[in-house]
């Protein structure tokens, strides 16, 4: 089992190649389900290959040829587009598979911290230390590229701390507002 | 051409897109280019391009972009005849104009006087009552009490708008849905006004419930001629920030568009304009029948939006602009320029719309290319493969236009295009983009100017289930899993090197003739 993280997400997967009916085919499994692929081909940036659906031993190509682009940057994250094709075609994905790396900057955070999304100045402060506020109510407003951003509350609770006063300069990613979740 | 050019070197007082969309008409033009660049911008290729690239170092904007000592010594130091402003930054300083005249410096844009008028919002309104302009029901007083302010706004009658007087791109700006919510959102304004202007004045004007944003391009010589360029249609905007733009307007009435280029030249020949303009208006189309329209600005420099105008009336704007700004006279007669097709543009954004549109940075890895080429797409991109993206400046990252013969498939051809372009590295507005080319009442020409807030829900991603899930994730990691192999092969040292781990992989003919 490869185990790498996709937008964040843990994915774990299978590889082999065979052959069928004298075609190289590339398999993959995830969650059980097994996904064909054969015909690679590379013009420029872009990949193409073909989707296949195998029934009863046979493969049929279930959908135009694909076309994806793909980069690397140098500390070996991946970025693919999706195949155009449905909703998320020409999507980017980010492919990482360095676990460690990806779980630092990964979402398992306290629910309950309200980080600041980018460097900023704090403008102005909305709710106060001991306040009982509601989900989408708005707790501080941030000043970025000269645009104000409301951080709002992302669920039901109290505000147990704010960190920063109106006019401070924060970080990208620091813990703004700290809520503890309402009791119910 | 009769005489030599008076201009022979240009000095382009901005950066990216724009920087280079100048950069090529010069060089079209035989003009040599001075560009600007800060330190954080040491490897964007508009730090690269010019025929001389001068280092503003680092620090505050006041000390780089719009450091006007500063650029006015680079400029007697490299003999420039003329500065191209491009787009924000000094393009619209009446003080910058002025200084430059004294230094005896060309400005590529109107007179100071024309500037001032214009960017006062306030002063360009009562000028404008003159002439014969419609505008829009409002406050455009200097009594800033928030009292008065109020009256005013419940004389006018809700809902109302709040503008930043000294405004542009959005900031400032609220509408006020109730009475009750007016003095929050006043303060709220102000306070967004202050920061992004340094001035706080505001205006009140009537909300129009159905609006959309129309605006007319204009060019002016210095022989009295006065031109109109015909209609861009930008009415699909987010957070008042143009999002995609049109030319020709699909909604306007051949009537209208007579009224309203009539009305545009009427300023610009009322005012005495000179060089490139762009007159915003309000139509008013909730009676198809009988279409109304308001005057909501004038923007006296080249706009992001100016290439639609390009691709369909065929017409050099830049080139236009040194022109006139040479003092020459402009060679064709209004009854020469046609629209012909259709060109929408789109901005890219480093922005994450499933994050409330917050800007993002990162290193782009690969900005994409077109290949094959798509016929009839514009990229005007500041941005090149291993650049970074930084906060120091506008998050937008390039500008895609497609032309075709109609309308329907210049939609379809730009999103063919933004596929091509993923930005990699940098999260970008592109998915977002494509969902709005894609939508039925965008398709059928149903575009507000609350568009984007009005089909919120249906321009983020969907949730999709499982499988499908699974099927995209297998579909990626497919790609991935070629392009390394492929990728190995053509870089590897030697074509013909057997190695068993590409075996079955490598060759080409076991994987392309199957």
């Amino acid at each position: 089992m490869k185990k790498i993280q996709i937008n964040k997400q843990e994915v774990q997967f299978l590889t082999s190649t065979q052959t069928v009916s004298g075609k190289d085919v590339l398999e993959i499994i995830i969650d059980g389900q097994s996904f064909f692929y054969r015909s690679p081909e590379m013009v420029g940036d872009e990949i193409s290959y073909i989707s296949h659906k195998k029934i009863d031993d046979k493969l049929t190509q279930n959908a135009p040829r694909l076309r994806s682009k793909v980069s690397e940057d140098e500390q070996g994250l991946v970025f693919v587009t999706a195949p155009q094709l449905g909703n998320m075609g020409g999507q980017t994905f980010e492919m990482d598979s360095n676990m460690s790396r990806s779980k630092r900057s990964g979402g398992d955070a306290d629910e309950g911290a309200m980080v600041s999304p980018m460097p900023g100045k704090v403008l102005k402060i909305l709710c106060a230390n001991g306040q009982e506020v509601k989900k989408g109510d708005s707790l501080l407003i941030l000043e970025a590229m000269k645009m104000e951003h409301t951080i709002k509350a992302s669920q039901d609770g109290v505000v147990e701390k704010v960190f920063y006063q109106e006019g401070d300069l924060v970080e990208g990613g620091v813990e703004l507002v700290h809520l503890v979740k309402a009791e119910s | 051409m009769k005489n030599q050019m008076s201009i022979k070197r240009i000095l382009i007082a901005n950066r990216g897109e724009i920087a280079l969309r100048i950069i090529s008409t010069c060089r079209e033009m035989g003009i040599e280019t001075i560009t600007l660049y800060t330190d954080t911008e040491k490897d964007l290729p508009h730090a690269k391009l010019g025929d001389f690239n001068i280092n503003l170092g680092s620090g505050p904007l006041s000390e780089t972009y719009l450091n006007i000592d500063r650029i006015v010594e680079i400029c007697r130091e490299f003999s420039v005849d003329a500065i191209h402003p491009g787009y924000g930054f000094l393009s619209e300083n009446a003080h910058f104009a002025k200084r430059l005249e004294k230094e005896k410096i060309i400005f590529i844009g109107p007179s100071a006087d024309s500037i001032e008028l214009m960017g006062d919002k306030m002063g360009s309104k009562k000028r404008l009552a003159n002439l014969a302009v419609p505008l829009i029901p409002g406050y455009h007083g200097d009594d800033q009490g928030d009292k008065h302010l109020l009256d005013q706004a419940i004389e006018i009658g809700f809902p109302v708008l709040i503008k930043a007087s000294a405004g542009g791109g959005g900031k400032g700006m609220r509408i006020v849905e109730k009475q009750d919510e007016f003095q929050s959102a006043l303060e709220s304004a102000k306070r967004e006004a202050k920061n992004a202007f340094g001035d706080d004045r505001v205006l009140v004007e009537k909300f129009i419930q159905n609006p959309r944003h129309i605006e007319v391009q204009v060019l002016s010589d210095s022989h009295g001629q006065h031109f109109h360029l015909f209609e861009r249609e930008c009415s699909i905007q987010r957070r008042y920030q143009k999002v995609v733009e049109e030319s020709p307007s699909i909604s306007l009435h051949p009537e209208t568009r007579e009224k309203m280029t009539k009305a545009a030249v009427e300023i610009t020949s009322g005012i005495g304009y000179l060089g490139a303009g762009t007159i915003e208006f309000i139509l008013d189309d909730s009676d198809p029948k009988k279409q109304k329209f308001y005057f909501l600005e004038m923007n006296t420099r080249l706009q992001v939006e100016h290439p639609v105008t390009e691709m369909v009336t065929g017409v050099d704007l830049v080139a236009e602009q040194i022109r006139i700004a040479a003092g020459e006279k402009i060679s064709f007669a209004q009854d020469d320029l046609k629209v012909r097709g259709h060109a929408i543009e789109v901005r890219v954004y480093a922005e994450n719309p499933e994050q409330e549109f917050l800007p993002s940075t990162g290193k782009i890895t690969k900005v994409g290319d077109f290949s094959p080429v798509i016929k009839g797409i514009r990229f005007d991109c500041g941005y090149s493969d291993g650049n970074e993206v930084t906060i120091d400046f506008d998050p937008m990252l390039a500008k895609v236009i497609s032309y075709a013969s109609c309308r329907d498939m210049a939609a379809r051809k730009l999103i063919q295009a933004l596929d091509q372009t993923p930005f990699f590295g940098v999260t970008t507005n592109r998915q977002y983009l494509k969902r709005i080319l894609a939508h039925p009442e965008f398709l059928a020409g149903k575009t507000y100017t609350h568009f984007a807030k009005t089909y919120e829900a249906d321009l983020l991603e969907k949730d999709i289930s499982e499988e499908e899930r699974n099927q995209l994730f297998a579909d990626v990691i497919a790609a991935h899993y070629f392009y390394k192999k492929l990728n190995t092969v053509v870089k590897g040292p030697s074509k013909g090197l057997s190695n068993d781990h590409l075996k079955s992989w490598s060759t080409n003919n076991s994987f392309r003739n199957v």
